[in-house]
């Protein structure tokens, strides 16, 4: 099916904001499209899955829109975007959350941080951060990890976004919500702070 | 691990946050925990992924009336609806066709009623159900506590053999038998509770609800 032009997808969305009992063509009208999204989250997290696992994150996501008297589905602005991908974020925000119910995120954490840690060690070195220098991996780790602990919270989360899960300047900047030329100067500042902390430590 | 409270937060705002709807402070306090939390950071990473894959918009397929049907019935019952505390004068409310059923003598409210009266913080709520009409009637005190009324009718009187069992989150449990127009339960406060209305015996309306300073959330 075409997709709904943005005057469409207002109409349907309206019909049910007004009248609860009418909001049958929202459905209708994304029930596939919120399916195929949580089965996407599922492989992305990669989640073994049933269609009955499926089906109950569908309901789950319609229940969180409706909730509240239609709480999230009326916090919708169709300025940032269209109500599709309002409805697929929905989707994927409740999976994920329940996804985090069930599982073991302590297990996560000490499964890939010390890779992590060591893949940012290796990216930070800018040729003159003697942090690779450093031999021993579990010791490089701890530095990386209490230097980090002195940046701010917003360099720590540029740095972790870029060095640690490879998104690029543009994506952070997107992510934020914020312009491209803000994410730079706080990764320069982070390496900086991070160069000074490692020879701090290393002289200590 | 047990999910943080700051954990719940951002998945709480997780859309909001993607989609530039939140207030800075907001922004900052999320950022602020997904600095420090990895686990949560994945997930920003995993949705954001999601999120701009645009080209999948192009084409679905709409579901059909049968599938439409069946995800509405089976969600429609678990939709949890908020009622929002109201002000209304007592002469106001005294012309409400259902204020009888908890002021036997809705007259009296109106006399000496004037522009200057207080008004009453308020939620009416009913539901039709195995025979019953049930219906509640909030008010709050000075103090912000909440007095509850409920009228219980059969085919428009008031019913008989009716046992009310209102259970607070806390545990406390009060019961009455319906003896006149409605039961009144005092002193209500911020909480979850169960209300439990039986007829001769049998469970014939459950109402579970949460009060708080917005109003009364049902599920």
């Amino acid at each position: 099916m075409e997709k709904l032009t943005r005057e469409q997808e207002l109409d349907i969305l309206n019909k049910c904001l007004n009248d609860c009992s009418r909001c049958d063509d929202l459905i209708r009208q994304y029930h596939r499209l919120i399916a195929d999204k949580v089965r996407k989250t599922f492989f992305s997290k990669k989640v073994s899955f049933t269609e009955q696992d499926v089906e109950d994150m569908v309901s789950e996501t319609w229940l969180a829109l409706f909730n509240k008297n239609c709480e999230k589905l009326r916090k919708y602005d169709s300025e940032k975007g269209s109500l599709a991908t309002w409805l697929w974020t929905i989707a994927c925000q409740t999976t994920i959350a329940n996804l985090r119910g069930k599982k073991d995120c302590l297990h996560l954490e000490n499964r890939n941080k010390r890779n992590d840690f060591e893949k940012a060690a290796e990216l930070l070195n800018d040729g003159k951060n003697t942090l690779t220098a450093i031999e021993c991996k579990e010791t490089r780790v701890l530095i990386l990890e209490e230097c980090l602990r002195e940046l701010t919270s917003q360099e720590r989360l540029v740095v972790k976004l870029h060095f640690f899960d490879d998104l690029s300047l543009r994506e952070i900047a997107e992510i934020q919500n914020r312009d491209v030329s803000l994410i730079y100067p706080p990764i320069s500042r982070a390496r900086k702070k991070i160069r000074e902390c490692v020879k701090k430590k290393e002289q200590a | 691990m047990k999910l943080t409270s700051e954990c719940r937060n951002f998945l709480d705002k997780l859309t909001e946050y993607l989609h530039g709807l939140l207030s800075s402070q907001e922004q900052d306090e999320i950022e602020e925990h997904l600095s420090n939390c990895r686990a949560c950071r994945e997930d920003l990473v995993t949705a954001y992924k999601l999120f701009k894959d645009e080209e999948e918009l192009s084409e679905w397929e709409p579901a059909s009336e049968e599938e439409t049907r069946s995800v509405w019935e089976k969600i429609r019952h678990k939709i949890s609806q908020v009622s929002e505390w109201t002000k209304a004068r007592a002469d106001e409310l005294a012309r409400e066709p259902w204020f009888a059923l908890f002021e036997p003598d809705p007259l009296s409210c109106t006399r000496g009623a004037s522009d200057s009266e207080p008004a009453i913080e308020h939620i009416h709520i009913n539901d039709v159900g195995e025979g019953l009409q049930s219906e509640v009637f909030f008010t709050k005190s000075d103090s912000d506590s909440v007095r509850m009324k409920v009228a219980v009718l059969k085919e428009g009187q008031r019913a008989k053999h009716i046992r009310l069992t209102l259970t607070q989150g806390n545990g406390r449990e009060r019961s009455c038998a319906l003896r006149d127009t409605c039961a009144v339960f005092d002193d209500l406060t911020t909480d979850n509770y169960h209300l439990k209305v039986s007829e001769s015996g049998q469970d014939k309306w459950d109402y579970a609800f949460r009060l708080s300073g917005t109003g009364v959330e049902n599920g």
